[in-house]
């Protein structure tokens, strides 16, 4: 994996800055039953759009990346506008983009926006 | 052992192949053997009579000795699958018919997921229950013990010859999952006690889509085939067919004919090293390994302490998961496997819902590679954890 994302990945999971036991809104919640991570996102939701936003779970350093970059790019939008990964990643992300074990790892937090209904 | 003779190593000098429980890396003899196949030969086996199709034919027809050669077996106890995966699926549902309901299917808390899934399905629809050993259910009821020789999470090798022997004198079939340990050390079926026994080539530094069953004659009698096709029957007419009594019933269709030529290739290399020293490389390695762990307090990780193991050793962080620190030694040229290592039911009884990292040794593993896996190892640590 190139060296500079790498360095961001890590950055984002010693240092996130969505992360909180801090629950508020609607609970998203998904896991990956291949290697038993969990995450569960909050919204806060008015009028349509992403009020504000966290989540907690137990997370590869990949998946809280995932997440970190899903909730920095949706806070203040439409919660119908879940961004891919290519556009979150964009073009410094081609070695995980080309990944696609690791993308699933990724993508962990967008699918718990896309495919499960609020718990 | 000579690394030399790897050419991935060669193309990847600075790789640290520690995934060889996952599959092993392959002999130039091997490739050239498959190579030789389809560039001298290419003929298909058991059916032409020109001379590239006898040749073809010899070939495969000596793998098979070879095979059982390494095994101490005889030739026609010898079936040639796909994979562990299918054998174990030959095994199990071919002896569905000596099933009823009430009988006990046993197997090791230890099992691979393709030795746990098809006797699952078995039970299922014959009303047979499946146990664990854990269990200890009653042995007058056991009519199949599935286990597995080696674990692929901690190494452990298995010793249940006592079991074995009381389960023979009621007439229990014993089946061994040998996909770990055949590359590992010296095998012989027969003094394993194994009625059927299974491995794939591509763990024993063979091409992949080769499987063996070794199934001693008698239980290969009660065996009904999985699969049905050409080169398998006696006589045929439109309604019925009158199929082999021999190992040939089992192989319907074209086999993996380079593949087999692949792994007489590689039973020719080990063979000329001997297992004997293959088995002493790999115990030497593993008590290096383990003396680094505790070197450096890595061995508080450690998944399981068996007493008598193979080159097979699992470490479980409580903090980082197994994926970031395959994710770091990656970047450093380290290949390990990182998660459930297909033993889910093992993870689930060890609480190790996010899986391990697994180190596990081949012919071309060396002391340095250890050394260099450690290092990475806690390096993730002071990245991750500092």
């Amino acid at each position: 994996m190139d060296k500079a994302l790498l360095s961001e990945i890590v950055y984002r999971y010693k240092f996130p800055k969505h992360r909180s036991h801090r629950a508020k809104g609607r609970a998203y919640h998904a896991e990956n039953l291949s290697c038993g991570d969990i995450i569960t996102i909050y919204l806060q939701i008015e009028k349509g759009y992403v009020k504000s936003a966290s989540y907690t779970g137990q997370l590869c350093s990949i998946a809280s990346f995932g997440a970190e970059l899903l909730l920095d790019k949706l806070i203040g939008q439409p919660i119908s506008s879940i961004p891919s990964s290519a556009d979150l990643l964009g073009a410094s992300g081609a070695s995980l983009l080309k990944n696609p074990v690791r993308l699933k790892c990724f993508e962990l937090a967008q699918l718990a926006l896309k495919n499960h209904s609020p718990l | 052992m000579n690394r030399a003779d790897f050419p991935v190593l060669v193309n990847h000098p600075k790789l640290v192949y520690l995934d060889s429980a996952n599959t092993t890396l392959k002999p130039k003899a091997v490739i050239d053997a498959v190579h030789t196949y389809y560039a001298d030969c290419g003929a298909n086996i058991g059916r032409a009579t020109y001379r590239l199709a006898e040749q073809a034919t010899s070939a495969y027809d000596a793998a098979r000795h070879q095979t059982a050669q390494f095994i101490g077996a005889a030739p026609d106890e010898i079936i040639f699958t796909h994979s562990t995966t299918y054998a174990l699926n030959q095994a199990a549902w071919g002896l569905r018919s000596t099933l009823k309901s009430g009988d006990i299917i046993l197997l090791s808390d230890h099992e691979h997921n393709s030795n746990i899934i098809v006797w699952q399905q078995l039970a299922a629809q014959t009303g047979a229950r499946l146990a664990y050993l854990s269990d200890q259910p009653p042995l007058k009821n056991v009519k199949i013990l599935a286990f597995t020789l080696a674990s692929n999470i901690t190494g452990q090798i298995f010793d249940h010859s006592k079991l074995i022997s009381d389960l023979k004198k009621t007439g229990a079939i014993i089946v061994i999952d040998a996909a770990q340990a055949i590359s590992k050390m010296p095998l012989n079926a027969a003094q394993l006690g194994a009625d059927l026994l299974a491995f794939s080539a591509h763990k024993l530094y063979a091409p992949s889509g080769v499987g063996v069953l070794y199934a001693n004659l008698e239980t290969q009698a009660r065996l009904t085939p999985l699969v049905y096709g050409s080169q398998t029957f006696a006589a045929i007419s439109r309604q019925n067919t009158q199929l082999l009594s021999n190992f040939e019933r089992f192989e319907a269709g074209t086999p993996n004919i380079e593949g087999a030529l692949g792994l007489a290739a590689a039973l020719k290399y080990l063979n000329q090293i001997s297992m004997a020293k293959v088995q002493a490389h790999d115990q030497a390695l593993v008590t290096y390994a383990l003396s680094q762990l505790q070197k450096y307090r890595l061995d508080q990780y450690l998944v399981g302490r068996p007493r008598c193991q193979v080159g097979v050793l699992s470490l479980n962080h409580p903090r980082i998961h197994p994926h970031d620190f395959a994710l770091f030694l990656d970047n450093a040229n380290i290949a390990v496997r990182a998660g459930k290592a297909c033993s889910d039911i093992l993870m689930q009884k060890l609480g190790l819902g996010r899986g391990v990292v697994r180190l596990s040794f081949g012919l071309y593993t060396t002391k340095s590679d250890i050394d260099k896996f450690i290092a990475g190892y806690r390096k993730t640590m002071e990245r991750l954890d500092g």
